[in-house]
């Protein structure tokens, strides 16, 4: 293998790296202080071994294979939180740290301490979406869904409200047109 | 002493064995674990084989459940992904609907 192809590999390499987000600082954090946590964890060989097994014949299991066949990993976290231990606003700046550089679709932050947080966040490169995160806090339950890989928006929209995915029309990078309004980075009382 | 007890007595007495008894028993002696050896080498070949053959098997049901298990997975993944993006759907609507004026 010549030096260029090696450095090739590493740059995709360190590129898939650049939208995984490293979630062990989080967990520590919130270690001891949830009742349940769901995890997945899919990647490469996985996530290959995966797709493989979706059914042609299942119409949801097509749609997937459809969308996801060049997405690369998978990271799935669910924590739900004891009652008086829950997530707080600046638990997730680390995560927010992360993210910077990243297009930040939807970004709600709630002004108290343990009030909801969503979010949307994309790393483009071109016009192809490289990386997602979407975290979702509601009440005791924090969610935060990490895919990396190359994604068509095109897709994803085309797929909204078949898949049960929404229709995110309205925003940045997701097609139609802006709906009048505040958007990005509010704070809620 | 009976009739009976004398001839068990005559039947069971000891005898000598006869000349060269002893060389005859011990020239046959290696004869028999050579038969034996090669009856043995089939029955590992055998073995061996049943053992491969299983092992193949077990990696083969356990590939298959990995693979329905990943599928799970993913399939998971994707419903809690999409349930996630309606909350924020519906707190991007929830947020358009306060900032449009009246």
């Amino acid at each position: 293998m010549s030096w260029r192809s090696l450095m090739l590999l590493a740059a995709l390499s360190a590129s898939a790296w650049a939208q995984q987000i490293p979630l062990e600082a989080l967990e520590k954090k919130f270690s001891g202080r949830t009742s349940e946590t769901v995890e997945v964890n899919l990647d490469g060989n996985m996530l290959r071994i995966a797709m493989a097994f979706l059914r042609d014949d299942d119409p949801e299991q097509a749609r997937a294979k459809k969308l996801l066949q060049d997405v690369k990993a998978i990271y799935v976290r669910v924590w739900k939180f004891n009652r008086g231990t829950e997530y707080l606003s600046s638990d997730l700046d680390d995560i927010r740290a992360q993210l910077k550089g990243w297009s930040k679709v939807v970004d709600v932050r709630s002004g108290n301490a343990r009030g909801e947080n969503t979010g949307v966040y994309m790393q483009m490169a071109g016009d192809k979406i490289q990386g997602i995160v979407v975290l979702a806090g509601e009440g005791r339950e924090l969610t935060m869904v990490n895919l990396i890989g190359s994604l068509d928006p095109a897709q994803l929209r085309d797929l909204g409200g078949k898949f049960g995915i929404p229709n995110l029309t309205g925003l940045p990078g997701m097609g139609g047109e802006p709906k009048p309004g505040r958007k990005k980075n509010q704070d809620e009382k | 002493m009976s009739e009976l007890e004398y001839q068990l007595r005559q039947a069971l007495r000891r005898r000598e064995p006869s000349e060269g008894f002893a060389d005859r028993v011990m020239a046959r002696i290696p004869a028999a674990p050579e038969r034996r050896g090669a009856v043995l080498w089939w029955r590992w070949v055998a073995a061996a084989a049943a053992c491969l053959m299983l092992a193949a098997g077990i990696g083969r049901y356990e590939q298959h459940r990995r693979g329905v298990q990943a599928r799970d997975q993913l399939m998971l993944a994707l419903e809690i992904t999409e349930k996630k993006l309606a909350v924020v759907q519906s707190k991007v609507d929830e947020l358009n609907r306060r900032s449009v004026p009246e």
